[in-house]
């Protein structure tokens, strides 16, 4: 929990310039549309997934950085997103794409849900945590026995979606296309949450995160606020889920168990928990130590290993926070704000 | 008129075009050939995938000592898939995006599931070694991937009528098999196989009894263990893998398990079991073989003595997995392929290997046209205690041709086994 974080998350993004940000926002958005002409198609794979995998870390970190809740099984909602779509283009539901994505979002959200209001009174702490881990448990059992989901071969030979706007369509068969497709699909996640985190309910996110008596006492509905931020965060890893059956072409059962829902996990705390770029960050650091490393088998885990323990131990704000020491050393204020 | 030095400039610069031109021809012919090779080579899959890639390496080594391939060095350029299916994608994009047309993959059918749907999209030809799973050849197939493993139905099959035939007197079988599609499937197909086999083994109809489930990484056996005495079953099938299998041995054992059960055919441990229990081995336990360097008809193999020679010398190890031999044919496969297109163009490549037939250290194996599923035999060996080291030893190998055991060619759609004559 951090609900006794003594990093803000209000105003972290002060330490760099207001004009700077949209600046590289910019420039990072120009670089990754025309990454197609310019990257390798083993290395743009990776940068849809790293887009993939930062939705996914951040979906989970709106629940831990932003209202103190920890998940630990959050893959259930990703996989809810994943399978679904998976099922509706490899079997062709008749569904939009667009409507499809929706639906994994929805059901995401409607499964958290569940999940909130069977723990309404409890949703914190270890009761959550163990909620989580047996949904993903859960479904992990019914897709190993469900013929029509792959069993435990997976859902493969997922086709990729053509969108049809009444006036165009919009042809994502191309690895390219649909790249590009999720670069927008991503932006707009990120952008959606960035209103959320930033919003009314985002500021009662946080204050039922710093003291949940005290945000009771100003008449703030507890309960309600951790169901909506949950809500949320599962539709937003549903949707992460959703995007990813067709630029893989294969869901399996390695994204249903507990390994992937450290994943998210893994990111938000490398990047930096205590910022909203920060699983961001993470998951495109991941990716680096991985993608830099695929020549030498085993490598990359003990890498990572190692930079979180060092993470932890070292700049428990992760990658962001120590950016943020760092350009404030040298500002010349010694580290201090 | 056009004066002697424009001409002779003219000559001079076309010249210079077709010499460059004629440069990177040959540089394209003389390059060399670059092979990628997917394993999972860390996590849990690396077991296996390490020893393929082990034989991946040695079918390069030989055929570069040979001098080569149409006359230029192959190279292999290695990369891990972590036994994920992400990874395999992102490994073939990647060797896509290199210019690398020809690859092996699909270690474990996880690995292939995620490549195969793929290689017509990157136009590449993908050679799955291990992935026994059934969609590779039936609804996820297309006409770039080729299989050089059996394929479950068939090496199931194959056990079960191995055990029927070798313990005909074992009237009533039983198998305890992990509770999902490749648990289900495989006790499924070694129970027909039984029942089919056994009339013409002693002229009476085996009894197959309800598979017993159980979890794959189970560590605790005693309910099935129990359920298992209580049968009338004499003859197991054990789908169980890994220490999970070592685990029920050891606790069958204790109970009286071996007594009661005359036969038993495991999934595919082979070796890992017999090391792992020695002396406490079942007697008349029999595995799947993909390869045994001294038993025959490996030892009297050419390219079996020369695969084992060669890994002795490049990984000094005298005893290999069999293991090797899968990723070792793999590569013959894709060689031979190359040889007879004589070219690497993928198309052409895919041509040759339609109705290719070699040599591999099982012997003479080619692919079926139709699905890509490759044909020959597939080896069964039976192994018991041994009162010198290692404290177990192999007795006996036997072989079924695949021939005789596979479903017809059915590309594109899903293997059903009702709908194949009984």
């Amino acid at each position: 929990m951090v609900q006794n974080s003594s990093t803000s998350i209000q105003g972290r993004m002060t330490t760099f310039s207001p004009v700077l940000g949209p600046v590289v926002l910019t420039a990072l958005f120009a670089f990754l549309f025309f990454a197609p002409m310019m990257l390798n198609a083993g290395l743009l794979f990776w940068v849809g997934m790293t887009m993939i995998q930062a939705i996914f870390a951040l979906s989970w970190n709106l629940l831990f950085g932003y209202t103190g809740l920890a998940s630990f099984g959050h893959a259930g909602f990703y996989a809810i997103g994943a399978y679904f779509t998976g099922a509706a283009l490899r079997y062709d539901f008749q569904l939009p794409f667009l409507v499809v994505l929706a639906v994994a979002g929805i059901l995401g959200a409607l499964v958290a849900l569940a999940i909130g209001v069977v723990a309404l009174k409890r949703l914190t702490g270890i009761f959550l945590a163990v909620l989580t881990v047996a949904l993903t448990e859960a479904m992990a059992k019914i897709i190993g026995l469900s013929k029509a989901l792959g069993e435990q071969d997976g859902l493969g030979n997922i086709p990729r979606p053509i969108i049809d706007l009444g006036f165009l369509d919009l042809d994502l068969t191309h690895s390219h296309d649909y790249y590009r497709f999720l670069l927008i699909a991503t932006v707009v996640t990120v952008a959606a949450l960035w209103w959320v985190v930033h919003s009314r309910l985002g500021r009662s996110f946080r204050a039922v995160r710093e003291d949940a008596e005290r945000a009771r006492f100003v008449g703030i509905d507890v309960a309600r606020v951790r169901v909506i931020s949950f809500m949320i965060s599962g539709g937003t890893a549903a949707l992460a889920g959703a995007l990813s059956a067709p630029w893989t072409r294969i869901v399996t059962l390695d994204q249903v168990n507990w390994l992937a829902s450290t994943q998210p996990i893994l990111n938000s705390l490398l990047g930096g928990f205590t910022s909203f770029w920060g699983p961001v960050v993470g998951a495109v650091a991941y990716t680096g130590i991985n993608y830099w490393t695929r020549t030498f088998a085993g490598l990359s885990e003990m890498l990572v290993g190692g930079i979180l323990v060092l993470v932890i131990l070292l700049a428990p704000t992760g990658i962001v926070g120590l950016l943020g020491k760092a350009t404030r050393r040298i500002r010349g204020n010694g580290g201090k704000k | 008129m056009m004066k002697r030095r424009t001409v002779l400039k003219g000559i001079a610069a076309g010249a210079g075009v077709t010499l460059g031109m004629n440069a990177t021809y040959l540089r394209a012919q003389t390059a060399p050939i670059r092979i990628g090779a997917s394993y999972a080579l860390s996590g849990v899959g690396a077991p296996v995938g390490t020893q393929m890639l082990a034989g991946t390496e040695i079918a390069i080594h030989q055929i570069n000592r040979d001098g080569g391939l149409l006359g230029r060095e192959v190279q292999l350029v290695t990369r891990d898939d972590k036994y994920n299916s992400a990874e395999s994608v992102a490994i073939a994009r990647e060797f896509a995006g290199d210019g690398i047309n020809l690859m092996l993959g699909g270690s474990q059918t996880v690995t292939a599931l995620g490549l195969a749907p793929l290689a017509p999209e990157l136009n590449m030809v993908a050679i799955i070694v291990a992935a026994a799973g059934m969609p590779v050849t039936h609804e996820l197939f297309n006409r770039n991937i080729f299989r050089t493993t059996a394929n479950n139905y068939t090496q199931y099959g194959s056990l079960g009528r191995t055990l029927i035939e070798q313990n005909p007197e074992i009237r009533t079988w039983v198998s305890l098999a992990p509770d999902g599609d490749f648990g289900r499937d495989s006790a499924l197909f070694f129970g027909r196989a039984v029942e089919k086999y056994s009339e013409a083994a002693s002229g009476e109809k085996a009894t197959v009894l309800d598979t017993i489930y159980t979890q794959a990484t189970a560590t605790d056996f005693r309910t099935q263990i129990n359920q298992l005495m209580s049968s009338q079953a004499e003859g197991l099938y054990l789908g169980i893998a890994a220490s999970a299998q070592i685990s029920f041995f050891q606790q069958a054992r204790s109970v009286g398990l071996y007594d009661k059960f005359k036969a038993i055919g495991e999934v595919g441990n082979s070796d890992i079991t017999g090391k792992a229990l020695g002396r406490n081995t079942h007697p008349n336990l029999w595995s799947i073989c993909h390869w045994l360097y001294n038993q025959e008809p490996f030892a009297s193999n050419p390219v079996s003595q020369q695969l084992y020679k060669d890994y002795v010398e490049l990984k000094g190890d005298d005893f290999p997995s069999g293991q090797v031999a899968a990723g070792h044919r793999a590569a013959i496969a894709l060689f031979e392929g190359i040889r007879k297109a004589e070219t690497t163009d993928t198309d052409e490549v895919i041509g040759a290997m339609e109705n290719l037939s070699f040599e591999s250290a099982g012997g003479p194996v080619e692919f079926r046209t139709e699905d890509h599923q490759m044909l020959g035999l597939n080896f069964y060996s039976q192994m018991g205690p041994s009162t010198e080291e290692p404290y177990f030893q192999f007795n006996k190998v036997t072989s079924v041709d695949a021939v005789e055991m596979i479903e017809p060619a059915n590309p594109g759609q899903p293997f059903d086994i009702n709908e194949l004559p009984q």
